[in-house]
């Protein structure tokens, strides 16, 4: 057996392995105060949570999905660099060029600032 | 011939599991004593003691807290998910021990020696982000869903920086492979070309990992003191979560070891070809250093504001990235040394 | 005389202020684009002082201009 698949069966019996020792070893008496969910100092409201949240951090979300992908695509281009030489070098230019387009346009138009959306809102 | 292909096939399975115990053992105790490392290094940096009562000098201390939580009782919200609650922080531990599986500790003494190692480590330090997305989503509890967020948005943001930077070394180097990346350092460590690289690489892995100038999930007024994402969770998986943060500290410090100070190179004397070749000693040297940098970031630097977070790595630290990426593989043509 | 400097002054106090403004963006604006210039100018420079580039290291072989022979008795028994 490859000893790289033999890491993927070990690792999570071994944190089932300790999950069980806890369940073996540690007291379990619930009461309804201890499973409510937690709050500061009074009874938890019911439907405040998984509420609406700010845009922004889905914004940033799909910023880095476009900006990690256009970076991965670059790896195979790094790793042959010898080979592929001066074309591919200026093809990944222009490329990187085409992508810093796009990210100056991205920062012009206050995507990813927090404080420009807070103030819009307040308005 | 059925019974000794049997018995070949157990000696096989006993030499995998001898193997895959050598790395993780030695990790969990590094993560334990990681944590002690940390108490003690910050009570040095503000003249205090530290933990000094359980075995000498507090040594057994991480033992005795571990203990203590395995026989906590687990407290489930009735509201959560209950698979996913417990799937979290089992994925986060997961994840984080499993980018072990690449690193060389010396000259062919690494488990997985794979030709694509760090599109492996790169996926791993992907997925644990679920970790944290699954554990604020199924707690169902509106502190840890914020903490959750703020810590998605803060890690995937500087994942971007952490590739970057990854890029620029492997344009210096031409390969995807670990042990490659350390050969080609025996003529300079690249801390020296790269160091402005160097500079953003270790500020991405701060936030990667959550640490002090970046671990927004607990510092608001309205998320301090119950621990950002994992407010529900208790004892056993509160120490996956707890495991799983400390032993990527100590992953991601090796690898910029390697990244940056030549793994296990050091001068001639300490590389023989005798079974005490010290070159994982001196692996291990060079990761305490980052790892020292880690905790000594943490007693000298005040938080971010969450907005200043997201804007340091957009509009500072990516711009910066942007041009290194351009300039470094510029001047590689230039002088004609691309790596073969 | 300062009718030929004039245009170029104020783009001076343009950078200038950039500079000042937004020193992240400015210094890596000058930063990535030291690289195309580098690999434009450069390579002539180096060619002028006597600089030839080295033989492209061969990544295969050339085949033998020959039938392909067929390998026997390597079969599995």
């Amino acid at each position: 057996m490859n000893n790289l698949f033999f890491i993927f069966i070990f690792v999570p019996i071994l944190a089932f392995i300790l999950l069980a020792l806890n369940v073996l070893f540690s007291v379990h008496r619930p009461d309804e105060a201890k499973v409510s969910a937690y709050e500061c100092g009074f009874i938890a409201l019911p439907g405040q949570t998984r509420s609406t949240f700010q845009i922004h951090f889905m914004i940033v979300a799909l910023l880095f999905l476009i900006f990690d992908l256009e970076i991965l695509l670059l790896f195979p281009l790094a790793v042959t660099l010898y080979q592929v030489s001066i074309f591919g070098f200026t093809i990944g230019i222009v490329f990187f060029i085409v992508l810093t387009i796009g990210f100056v346009l991205e920062i012009g138009s206050g995507a990813i600032s927090l404080v420009n959306i807070e103030q819009s809102n307040n308005k | 011939m059925n019974k000794s292909n049997l018995i070949e096939n157990l000696v096989g399975l006993i030499f995998n599991l001898a193997d895959v115990l050598s790395i993780i053992l030695p990790v969990l105790l590094s993560v334990a004593f990681m944590t002690i490392i940390e108490r003690k290094q910050l009570a040095a940096h503000q003249r205090r003691v530290g933990p000094n009562t359980v075995g000498y000098y507090g040594i057994l201390q991480p033992f005795a807290d571990a203990l203590k939580l395995i026989l906590k009782e687990t407290v489930i919200p009735s509201q959560s998910n209950k698979v996913i609650f417990y799937l979290a922080p089992v994925s986060t531990l997961v994840f984080s021990l499993l980018g072990w599986a690449v690193i060389p500790f010396g000259q062919g003494l690494v488990l997985s020696d794979l030709s694509l190692g760090i599109l492996y480590t790169l996926a791993l330090s992907s997925l644990g982000v679920y970790g944290v997305l699954l554990a604020g989503w199924s707690a169902n509890s509106k502190y840890a869903f914020l903490g959750s967020l703020r810590s998605t948005a803060a890690m995937i943001s500087y994942e971007l920086i952490l590739s970057s930077a990854i890029l620029i070394i492997i344009l210096l180097t031409g390969s995807l492979n670990y042990i490659e990346i350390i050969e080609i350092q025996q003529s300079i460590y690249f801390i020296v070309p790269l160091l402005p690289v160097f500079i953003f690489y270790f500020i991405s892995i701060l936030a990667e990992t959550s640490r002090t100038p970046f671990d927004l999930q607990e510092a608001k007024p309205d998320l301090q003191k119950i621990a950002g994402f994992f407010t529900e969770h208790s004892s056993v998986p509160f120490v996956f979560f707890f495991l799983g943060e400390y032993s990527s500290i100590v992953l991601f410090s090796c690898i910029t070891a390697i990244f940056f100070l030549g793994g296990y190179n050091f001068n001639e004397i300490f590389i023989n070809e005798s079974i005490f070749n010290l070159q994982a000693i001196i692996l291990g040297l060079k990761t305490c250093i980052f790892t020292f940098f880690f905790v000594w970031f943490r007693a000298t630097l005040p938080r971010l504001r969450y907005d200043q977070l997201i804007s340091l790595c957009w509009l500072n630290l990516l711009p910066v990235a942007v041009a290194f990426i351009i300039l470094i593989p510029s001047i590689l043509i230039t002088f004609d040394i691309s790596p073969y | 005389m300062s009718s030929i400097v004039a245009p170029f002054q104020r783009t001076y106090r343009y950078l200038q202020r950039q500079a000042h403004e937004n020193p992240v963006i400015f210094y890596s604006v000058i930063i990535g684009s030291i690289g195309p210039v580098l690999a434009i100018t450069i390579p002539p420079i180096r060619e002028r002082y006597g600089y030839r580039p080295a033989e492209m290291i061969p990544t295969s072989y050339p085949l033998p201009n020959r039938p392909r022979r067929p390998t026997q008795g390597y079969e599995d028994p």
